[in-house]
């Protein structure tokens, strides 16, 4: 009996965790509401690390948005969702920049300036807190 | 106690200052979001026990340091130009400028003057932030003369995802360019490229790098070519840094082989330091891989501290036996030189 209670208890948070938003630590990948591609994980840490620079059906160029340096939820969102570090994160582009292969994302912020690029730019992705999600941008599920 | 030339002393106060003006502004400058200007640089000082290579001996030199610019300019969505500007107190170059273009989403065109995608550190190996020793293993010192810096011409870059991890391609045609002209030595044609195989498992790959550069001797009017092939392994995660690298290069112009190889290991402790330590070899002539003229064994004991993410400093030590490298730089004869000898270099270097 104990068993059976303690497998429901385990769906249910799993459950609840599958269905949440691509947040951790409080962070939320978000693209434009017109953005039909299938997001995951893997395929954002591609695009923020400079591996992909266009979208999986091919509508465009990605135009990927990291907040500043300063900003506490840079480094949150490097560590749940990218798994590095900030010294990482600035090496790799580093040797992306100075080897010719590509430039680093855009920085903007706050979340309310991240929200309006990303509402009216259909290639646009960036991460903003939880808190801020709204209907003007998708967040993305995984 | 060492004696150190006023202008040696003027230049290494005037590169510091210049480093630390430079870090003032610490962010790359972004032009009207078209333009950004990014940089790197670096200033050291170097001492040997014995022997003279890079400018330095006995006495030591602070004349080893470098400051670069790159400017990139964005056309339109798919296409960018390339602009790098290299210095250091001897000297200033047109390190590399070229035009991109991104043909499809994993197809991407170049033309211009490129820096020779080879093994793991060629494009990025002036760059000592990047990496944990102030002077990089022997296989990209230039003395070595196995890794090109540069060529002028086109190339093509394509990657896929591939069995869990991406592969990716990169090759090339065009004309070797060299920094130091010979005289009598040309270039004559150069073709090339590199795969990389980043695994499945975070911070692994490995890449296999060839290249066929046609040279002429025009004194002797001989014509010949440098094959190079490099096998290279990586590991970083956040705090390994684990690389080696196996290179051979056979000269048909003057009829020799040189071959290198390395394996280098670093450790991050506190996301600040990172000892670490290498062994390298390298014979500059396979035929006299006997003679300390044309060998050289290295192992390098150093320790890297990152002030943040765009100041580093470190201290290291070279212990080595025989002096190839020398030799082939022209600064000790062979036959004339010390076998066992230590090179000690310390320096800071930053890139914004």
């Amino acid at each position: 009996m104990k068993h059976t209670t303690m497998n429901y208890l385990f769906a249910l948070f799993a459950g609840i965790a599958l269905s949440m938003p691509a947040w951790a630590a409080d962070v939320v990948v978000i693209v434009n509401n017109a953005n039909a591609n299938a997001v995951d994980k893997s395929f954002v840490v591609k695009i923020y690390t400079g591996e992909t620079k266009y979208w999986l059906d091919n509508s465009g160029p990605i135009f990927a948005i990291d907040q500043s340096e300063d900003n506490p939820i840079r480094a949150d969102f490097y560590s749940s969702v990218l798994g590095k570090t900030s010294a990482n994160m600035k090496a790799l582009w580093a040797q992306n920049i100075f080897a010719g292969k590509g430039l680093p994302p855009k920085v903007v912020d706050p979340d309310a300036e991240v929200k309006k690029v990303v509402s009216t730019n259909k290639n646009a992705i960036g991460y903003i807190k939880a808190s801020s999600v709204d209907d003007s941008v998708k967040a993305i599920k995984w | 106690m060492q004696k150190i030339g006023k202008r040696s002393w003027a230049k290494a106060i005037g590169m510091a200052f210049l480093a630390v003006g430079i870090q003032s502004a610490a962010h790359a400058v972004d032009v009207e979001d078209r333009v950004e200007i990014h940089g790197y640089g670096h200033q050291g000082y170097l001492q040997t026990t014995d022997n003279t290579y890079l400018n330095t001996d006995t006495n030591g030199t602070w004349d080893y340091n470098a400051l670069a610019l790159l400017f990139t300019a964005k056309i339109d969505d798919k296409s960018k130009i390339w602009m790098q500007l290299y210095g250091n107190s001897e000297k200033m170059r047109l390190d590399w400028v070229f035009i991109d273009y991104q043909l499809t989403g994993n197809l991407t065109g170049r033309a211009g003057q490129i820096k020779m995608p080879l093994g793991l550190y060629n494009e990025i190996r002036d760059i000592k932030f990047l990496q944990l020793s102030m002077l990089q293993p022997m296989l990209y010192q230039e003395a070595a003369e196995i890794a090109h810096e540069a060529y002028s011409g086109v190339s093509i870059v394509y990657n896929r995802d591939f069995g869990g991890g991406n592969l990716s391609w990169d090759a090339y045609l065009g004309q070797g360019v060299d920094f130091e002209a010979s005289a009598t030595l040309k270039n004559r044609s150069l073709v090339g490229g590199r795969v990389t195989y980043k695994t499945p498992v975070d911070g692994l790959r490995f890449m296999a790098s060839a290249y066929n550069n046609k040279k002429e001797n025009t004194a002797l009017a001989e014509k010949g070519a440098l094959k190079t092939w490099v096998l290279s392994a990586d590991y970083t995660n956040n705090n390994w840094d684990i690389k080696a690298e196996y290179a051979n290069m056979d000269n048909d112009l003057e009829g020799e082989s040189s071959n290198t190889y390395y394996a280098q290991a670093g450790y991050t402790l506190g996301e600040k330091w990172t000892p670490f330590v290498r062994y390298d070899y390298l014979t500059t002539d396979v035929a006299e891989r006997t003679d300390p003229s044309y060998y050289q064994k290295t192992t390098v004991l150093g320790l890297n501290c990152k002030i943040n993410d765009s100041i580093a400093v470190r201290l290291e030590n070279h212990w080595n036996n025989g002096y190839a490298l020398p030799v082939a730089s022209g600064e000790v004869i062979a036959g004339a030189g010390k076998t066992d000898w230590n090179m000690f270099a310390a320096g800071i270097s930053y890139i914004f």
